[in-house]
């Protein structure tokens, strides 16, 4: 389980919001094929964005 | 994406990660000696050297872009993401700044009192293969998606190698005075932006300017970045 957690932490810097939201704008990239590509591309970063935003709410490690 | 870029983010990616492996190199050889301490970094090179030589080829193959950068977009998107949120913690205060001076006296003080010459060796091996790896992840990655584009990746990596030695061999001290934080900042910008970028070519958004929006992404991010900075420095002096 450490050797687990290692890679995990390696991969997202020990951050739970980080993979949650990138799979969340993978996901929403891939669904949203109603609209067009432009604002495919925008929810895509726009998810990110908020990604990036949450995870550095995250407690410092 | 233009090579110079690519050979500018790797030479930036790279620096950071050889200062690292370069300070406990420093530390292990002040404290037990140059031959062990080059003797664990050469062993640990030769290895590097090894995983290198097998991942390369699979680069060659053009056919895999696609699929490349669906599988690499989303680790440099995540580490990317770390390197930045660590960059926006030091900047406002929420986590302290990274010291190479206080981890090599931490090394320094290790090693004294480790009697084993093979403690020095263990520590540059892992020092250097652990930071080495990553350089290599670096420059295959950076160059999976434009295998024709490898030459600069290449090249990046190179010159930090001579930048970081060179620097190592006329201070023979940790690199203090190297605004760290800010190289991290701008390197986790860099490879944010290029995963983005990526991932979405790999998932068949159509990005607004092409291969510049790499550019645009890069001002968004720092924006985003500075403004959350900002936000946690003002509420801390609340």
């Amino acid at each position: 389980m450490n050797a687990l957690r290692e890679i995990y932490d390696f991969i997202t810097g020990g951050s739970i919001v980080s993979p949650i939201g990138l799979a969340c704008a993978i996901a929403a990239a891939m669904l949203a094929t109603h609209a067009n590509t432009a604002l495919r591309a925008g929810i895509f970063v726009g998810i990110i964005v908020l990604t990036l935003a949450l995870g550095s709410r995250e407690k410092a490690t | 994406m233009n090579g110079w870029v690519l050979g500018g983010t790797t030479f930036l990616a790279s620096a950071v990660e050889m200062v690292e492996a370069a300070t406990i190199v420093l530390a292990v050889g002040i404290t037990q000696g140059w031959r062990t301490a080059l003797t664990g970094a050469a062993w640990a090179l030769a290895a590097l050297a090894v995983i290198v030589a097998i991942l390369g080829p699979l680069l060659a193959r053009q056919g895999a872009i696609t699929w490349l950068e669906l599988i690499v977009g989303p680790f440099m998107i995540l580490f990317g993401m770390a390197w930045l949120r660590k960059a926006i913690w030091r900047a406002s205060g929420r986590k302290a700044m990274h010291d190479e001076r206080a981890i090599f006296d931490r090394e320094v003080a290790v090693l004294r009192n480790a009697r084993d010459k093979r403690v020095g060796f263990a520590t540059s091996f892992q020092g250097v293969f652990v930071e080495g790896l990553e350089v290599a992840v670096i420059v295959v990655t950076f160059a999976a998606t434009q295998p024709q584009q490898l030459a600069y990746s290449i090249l990046g990596a190179v010159l930090a190698a001579v930048v970081v030695v060179l620097a190592a061999l006329a201070l023979r001290a940790p690199f203090a005075r190297v605004p760290e934080n800010a190289i991290k900042a701008i390197v986790g910008l860099m490879l944010l932006s290029l995963g983005t970028l990526w991932t979405g070519e790999g998932l068949g958004l159509a990005w607004w300017a092409g291969d510049a929006t790499v550019f645009y992404l890069i001002m968004l991010y720092a924006a985003v970045a500075a403004a959350l900075t900002l936000s946690y420095r003002s509420r801390a002096t609340v």
